[in-house]
C-alpha cells in the first residue's frame, strides 16, 4: 500500500500551474510535502484505522492535471450550463466552467473565486487562513498530501451583516481512471453572514481515480453556513475528505452530506464549537452497495457554554459493502450546558454487508445534556411481508424501505429546494 | 371461480395450527368466519397469503384453479388475494400514498408506467368515501395511526388494489361505531360478483352491515361448524362454550383421526 510519491511530487511542482502559485503558498507545499513524507501510513494499530480496509486505499498512478477528453468536456458542459447559481466547475483539477455572483452580491463585497485568483486578489485574507485548519482525525498523511497538492479550488468571503440570498455550487470531477483531484474548500463568514453552498463530487468515467478534499470553514460570530455535499464518485475510486468548521458565538451550521459510489470514501468532520451560543447540526445519509466501503470519522468539539451539536448519519447497505462510523463527542470543562447528539443508524440489506459503528463520548464538564446511540439492523421481516402482501416485489419493498430511512436525514435539512433536490437523487440512484 | 381450501394443515414452531381446513369462497360471495382466540383464524389468513413463519405440512389452495401455496407472497397477491390484517404494521418513512403507488405499479404490465394523475384522483375518490383526510396521504404508513385509523388504511387499500378475494381479519375490532359504519359501507361498495370475501370476527355486531352468505365457526385449527347468518346470532347468545366442550380437545372431537398429531 504505497502512496505513488514520484507520480504526485511531479503534480505539485508540476508544469501547469507554478507560474501562479504565489511564493508564500509555494512553502506551504514545501513544508506539507516534509510532512506528508515524513508521517507514517495508515495502519491498523492505529485506533482511528480501526475496521478500515486498508487495502482499498489506493492512489497508485493517479495524477492531477490530467487531459480532459473532448467528451468529458462536453457531458460537463451540458450539465453546467443550465444552472443558475454562481458556480464553479473543476475537472481533474482545471477550471473549466464559471458563472459569476450577482452584482448585486459583487458590489456588497461578497468574494466568491477560485482559489488561485483569490491567493492574488485577496493575498492577505487567503493567506492568513489558507491550510490554517487541521481535521487531524487519523488521516494526516492524507491531509498533508492534499496541502503539498491542492490548486483547484474556491474561496467565499462574505462580509459582515451580509446575508447571501443566492446558494453557491462547486463542483470537482474526475474524468479519468488516472486522474487525481484535491478539491480545497476555504469559507470565511463575517459576524452575522449567511450563505448556502452546494458542493459536488463525481466521474464522467465509469472507473478509477482518486481524490483527497479539504473544507475549512470559518464562521464569525452569529454567522449561518449550510454546506451540502452531494458525492458521487465511479467505481474503484478512492477518496478522502477532511472537513473542519469554525464556529464563533452563536453561529450556526448545518452540514449534509450524501455518499455514493467509489470503492472506499473516508470522511472526516469536525465541527468546533469555540463560541458560547454556537450550534452545528452535522447530516449524513450513504447508500453503500457492491464492494463500497464508506469510512466516516467525526468528531464534535464543544469548547464554550450553551453550545449545542446534532449528529446523525445512517447508512444503507447492499451487497457486500462495508460502513464505518466513529464519532466523538468531547465537552470541555468549561462547556456547561452543552447540548449533544450523536446518532449513527444502519440498514443491512444483504447478509453480506456489514456495518461498524464505535459512538464515542469525553464529557468533563457537569451539567450537560449529551446522548449518543448506534443501531444497527435489518428490515423488518414483518414489515416486508406487509410489503410482499401487497403485491410489492421484494426489491421494490427494499428500496421503499430504504428510501424512507435515509429520507429522514434529508428531512433534518430546513432548506426545501435543497431537501427535495437531495430526495430526488435519492430516489434516482435507487431506480 | 373459487378460492379452494383443501384439508389444510399448517404449523408454527413445531406446533399445528391449522389441522384440516376445507372451505372454498366462491367469487360473490362472502364467507364469515367465527371462533374462541387462538383456535387459528389469523393463522388461516396468513398462510393463505404465504407469511413465511408458517409450514404448510398437507393440504392445497387453488385461486380460480391455480395452486397458490408454492407461489411467493407478492405473487400471490398481484393475482388477487388481498388480507387486511389484525395488526397491520408500521413501515416508518414510507407515505400511504407512495406505498400504494408502488403496489399499483407492480400490477402493470412490464414496461408500463402508472398515470400519476389517474392514481392520484382514485386514491382522494377513495379517501374521500371512507372519511379520509387526504392529507393523509402523505403520512407514513400506520405510523402513529390510532387502531381505527390502522383499519381505515386498510380498507383503503383494498379498495385501491381491488383483489378478487378479500381477507379481512378482524378488520372492527377497535373500531368506533361510526367508523364501523364506514368500514363495512367501504367493503359493501366492494362486494360484487367479481369477488369473493372471507371475513374472520368475532361479533355480530359487523355481520349487521355486511351480511355473510355462510357462517363458519372454527376451534382448535378445524370448522366445526358451518350454516347461514343466523349462525353468527346462535353464537352471540349462547358463546362458543357448547362447541369447545365439543370439538376443544383434539383427542375428544370426532374429527380427530382425520388431523395429524402435531
Ligand atoms: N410464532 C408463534 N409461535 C408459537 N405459536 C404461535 C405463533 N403464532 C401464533 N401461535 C399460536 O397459534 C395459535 C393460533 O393463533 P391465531 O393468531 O391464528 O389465533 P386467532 O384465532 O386469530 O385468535 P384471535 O381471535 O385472538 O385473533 C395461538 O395459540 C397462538 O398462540
Ligand atoms: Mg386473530
Amino acid at each position: 500500500m504505497d502512496l505513488p510519491k514520484r507520480v504526485i511530487t511531479e503534480v505539485a511542482r508540476g508544469e501547469s500551474k507554478p507560474a501562479r502559485l504565489p511564493a508564500w503558498w509555494k512553502e506551504l507545499q514545501d513544508a506539507a510535502w516534509a510532512d506528508y513524507e515524513r508521517l507514517p501510513m495508515p495502519n491498523r494499530k492505529d485506533e482511528r484505522w480501526r475496521f478500515t480496509d486498508l487495502n482499498k486505499i489506493a492512489v497508485n498512478g493517479c495524477t492531477v492535471g490530467t487531459p480532459i477528453s473532448g467528451d468529458a468536456f462536453a457531458s460537463l458542459q451540458k450539465l453546467f450550463l443550465p444552472g443558475k447559481a454562481a458556480a464553479f466547475l473543476f475537472a481533474n483539477d482545471s477550471l473549466l466552467f464559471s458563472r459569476p455572483l450577482s452584482p448585486e452580491a459583487r458590489e456588497r463585497g461578497v468574494i466568491f473565486a477560485p482559489l488561485l485568483d483569490a491567493a492574488v486578489g485577496s493575498a492577505d485574507l487567503v493567506k492568513s487562513y489558507l491550510f490554517e485548519e487541521r481535521v487531524a482525525l487519523g488521516a494526516e498523511k492524507l491531509e498533508s498530501l492534499h496541502r503539498a497538492c491542492a490548486t483547484a479550488g474556491a474561496f467565499l468571503y462574505v462580509p459582515r451583516g451580509i446575508e447571501l440570498k443566492e446558494p453557491l455550487e462547486l463542483s470537482f470531477w474526475l474524468t479519468e481512471a488516472n486522474a487525481a483531484t484535491f478539491p480545497h474548500l476555504l469559507v470565511i463568514l463575517e459576524e452575522n453572514a449567511h450563505a448556502r453552498l452546494h458542493l459536488r463530487f463525481g466521474s464522467t468515467n465509469p472507473k478509477g481515480g482518486f481524490a483527497c478534499s479539504v473544507e475549512e470553514l470559518f464562521l464569525g460570530a452569529g454567522a449561518k453556513l449550510d454546506l451540502f455535499t452531494h458525492r458521487k464518485w465511479a467505481e474503484g475510486v478512492c477518496s478522502f475528505d477532511l472537513a473542519s468548521i469554525r464556529l464563533s458565538r452563536d453561529a450556526a451550521s448545518t452540514t449534509f452530506q450524501l455518499n455514493l459510489g467509489g470503492s472506499y470514501t473516508r470522511t472526516e468532520s469536525r465541527s468546533r464549537l469555540l463560541g458560547p451560543g454556537a450550534q452545528s447540526v452535522m447530516l449524513s445519509a450513504t447508500l453503500a452497495r457492491d464492494r463500497e466501503e464508506f469510512d466516516q470519522r467525526s468528531f464534535q468539539e464543544h469548547a464554550a457554554p450553551r453550545t449545542k451539536s446534532d449528529l446523525l448519519y445512517k447508512s444503507a447497505l447492499y451487497g457486500s459493502s462495508r460502513t464505518i462510523f466513529a464519532g466523538m463527542i468531547d465537552v470541555d470543562p468549561q462547556a456547561q450546558q452543552t447540548d449533544a447528539y450523536q446518532s449513527n443508524r444502519n440498514l443491512i440489506l444483504s447478509p453480506e454487508a456489514e456495518a461498524n459503528s464505535l459512538p464515542g463520548l469525553e464529557i468533563l464538564a457537569n451539567d450537560v445534556r449529551c446522548t449518543h446511540g448506534s443501531t444497527i439492523g435489518q428490515v423488518d421481516p414483518e414489515e416486508l411481508f406487509y410489503c410482499l402482501q401487497r403485491g410489492i416485489p421484494l426489491e421494490t419493498a427494499q428500496r421503499l424501505f430504504v428510501l424512507g430511512f435515509l429520507t429522514d436525514v434529508v428531512d433534518r435539512i430546513e432548506d426545501e429546494e435543497a431537501k427535495s433536490a437531495m430526495v430526488e437523487e435519492l430516489e434516482c440512484s435507487l431506480r | 371461480m373459487s378460492l379452494q381450501i383443501c384439508d389444510l394443515h399448517a404449523r408454527i414452531a413445531d406446533r399445528e395450527i391449522l389441522r384440516g381446513i376445507s372451505l372454498e369462497i366462491r367469487l360473490g360471495q362472502t364467507h364469515a368466519i367465527m371462533g374462541p382466540n387462538g383456535s387459528g383464524k389469523s393463522t388461516l389468513a396468513k398462510v393463505i397469503s404465504g407469511h413465511p413463519d408458517y409450514e404448510v405440512t398437507q393440504g392445497s389452495v387453488l385461486l380460480d384453479g391455480v395452486p397458490l401455496l408454492e407461489r411467493e407472497p407478492d405473487e400471490r397477491a398481484r393475482m388477487g388475494v388481498f388480507l387486511a390484517f389484525q395488526y397491520p404494521c408500521e413501515i416508518p418513512g414510507v407515505s400511504i400514498a407512495n406505498f400504494l403507488r408502488a403496489a399499483a405499479q407492480a400490477r402493470l404490465p412490464e414496461g408500463e408506467s402508472l398515470s400519476v394523475t389517474d392514481f392520484y384522483q382514485k386514491l382522494y375518490r377513495e379517501m374521500d368515501a371512507l372519511g379520509m383526510q387526504r392529507n393523509f396521504s402523505s403520512r407514513p404508513l400506520n405510523a402513529g395511526f390510532s387502531g381505527g385509523e390502522k383499519k381505515r388504511a386498510e380498507i383503503l387499500q383494498m379498495a385501491m388494489l381491488r383483489p378478487r378475494y378479500g381477507i379481512l381479519d378482524e378488520t372492527d375490532s377497535g373500531l368506533d361505531i361510526d367508523a364501523l359504519k364506514v368500514v363495512a359501507n367501504g367493503v359493501n361498495r366492494l362486494r360484487g360478483p367479481e369477488v369473493g370475501f372471507l371475513i374472520i370476527t368475532h361479533y355480530q355486531r359487523l355481520l349487521d352491515y355486511i351480511t355473510p352468505d355462510f357462517v363458519h365457526v372454527m376451534v382448535e385449527g378445524r370448522i366445526v361448524q358451518s350454516g347461514g347468518p343466523e349462525l353468527a346470532l346462535e353464537l352471540e347468545r349462547h358463546g362458543y362454550g357448547s362447541l369447545e366442550e365439543r370439538y376443544g380437545s383434539s383427542k375428544l372431537s370426532p374429527l380427530a383421526e382425520t388431523g395429524t398429531q402435531g
